[in-house]
């Protein structure tokens, strides 16, 4: 039985292939139509991965002007939201070594850095807490927590995000969020 | 952290994966395990405490410098189809200019036509009654060219 949310989904694939037929074209507004209906999807998705709005627009940016560049390679075997997330966990993981590099010469520079920002509110530790529990995880399971929890993607939309089987997607869950008990307990019980 | 053989089920119960059959079993599982039952409490708090943590705002000004990157985008695609069909056109005037000098190096002679020779021959220089000498070998020359032997 096809349900509602089945023939938004169909009708949402269909519009993005005349878009991108559009947009190869050289169609300044098919272009824009793409940013309209996935710019505050994929910030969303960034913001989990980076942990921040500053970094997550930067990795919003490259993956639009990467896509845009790219979009003669999309085949449309998946559907756009699958490609342009799948370059935006690549942007992500590209963007973060890039961090994490910055930060250790950082660290050899001045070790007076403070690893934590002092925080306004309870909910801004939750928030922090939150963040640095995700970066302790490894990439794998920090992707699928995001996707499954933040973006609420099905198990059979990760699966094609991150071309692993079902089953696969289930255990990293698995492994994932009791990593993640450990890691906020406090926050849990 | 205790264990239990259920509990690696327990996350896909939590995603309302599980088939009626598994489900029903950990149903009746989860009403007496004291591992499982909090574990699951805990799922659930894990899962509000991410969604409540993970909600940002988007920067003022985000959505627009988004569509400046459409922008360039659109006008790199046209400057790109634009760059193409120069250097389309610039393959087919190689080409062609190829072509030409192949034919004027192959079969043709460098030399001028003895008709040629003598049409650009100063009036005072040109023999009387060459007029019809001039028609012969324009003659000669045409056939010359086309493969034909005159004599």
């Amino acid at each position: 039985m096809t349900t509602q949310a089945d023939r938004e989904s169909g009708d949402l694939a269909s519009n993005d292939l005349e878009t991108v037929a559009k947009a190869r074209q050289g169609d300044s507004a098919a272009f824009h139509e793409l940013v309209d209906r996935y710019g505050a999807y994929l910030f969303g998705l960034a913001v989990s991965l980076a942990g921040n709005a500053a970094d997550a627009e930067d990795i919003v940016q490259e993956t639009f002007a990467g896509a845009f560049r790219g979009l003669v390679a999309f085949r449309g075997r998946a559907s756009l939201k699958t490609w342009l997330t799948q370059i935006l966990l690549r942007q992500a993981a590209v963007h973060r070594r890039g961090r994490r590099r910055f930060l250790s010469f950082l660290a050899a520079r001045s070790s007076s850095v403070p690893e934590h920002a002092p925080s306004a509110s309870p909910s801004s530790d939750a928030r922090m807490d939150v963040a640095a529990a995700l970066d302790a995880l490894s990439l794998e399971h920090r992707q699928v927590v995001v996707l499954r929890e933040f973006q609420g993607l099905s198990y059979e939309e990760i699966a094609e995000v991150l071309s692993v089987p079902q089953g696969t997607v289930e255990s990293r869950l698995f492994r994932a969020r009791r990593a993640l008990q450990e890691l906020l307990r406090g926050y849990l019980v | 952290m205790l264990e239990c053989g259920y509990c690696e089920k327990l996350s896909a119960y939590h995603d309302g994966r599980l088939d009626a059959t598994a489900r029903s079993m950990l149903e009746q599982h989860l009403g007496h395990c004291p591992v499982c039952t909090p574990e699951l409490d805990r799922l659930g708090r894990l899962s509000a405490l991410l969604k409540g943590a993970g909600a940002v705002e988007m920067p003022v000004g985000a959505m627009r410098r988004f569509h400046a990157t459409a922008e360039a985008a659109g006008s790199f695609s046209l400057n790109r189809l634009a760059e193409a069909l120069t250097a389309v056109a610039a393959t087919i005037l190689v080409a062609c200019g190829l072509w030409m000098w192949s034919l004027s190096m192959t079969g043709r002679s460098t030399r001028a036509p003895v008709w040629e020779a003598s049409v650009l021959q100063r009036p005072s220089e040109t023999p009387a009654g060459q007029e019809d000498q001039f028609a012969v070998w324009v003659v000669q020359d045409l056939s010359l060219e086309n493969g034909h032997d005159s004599n």
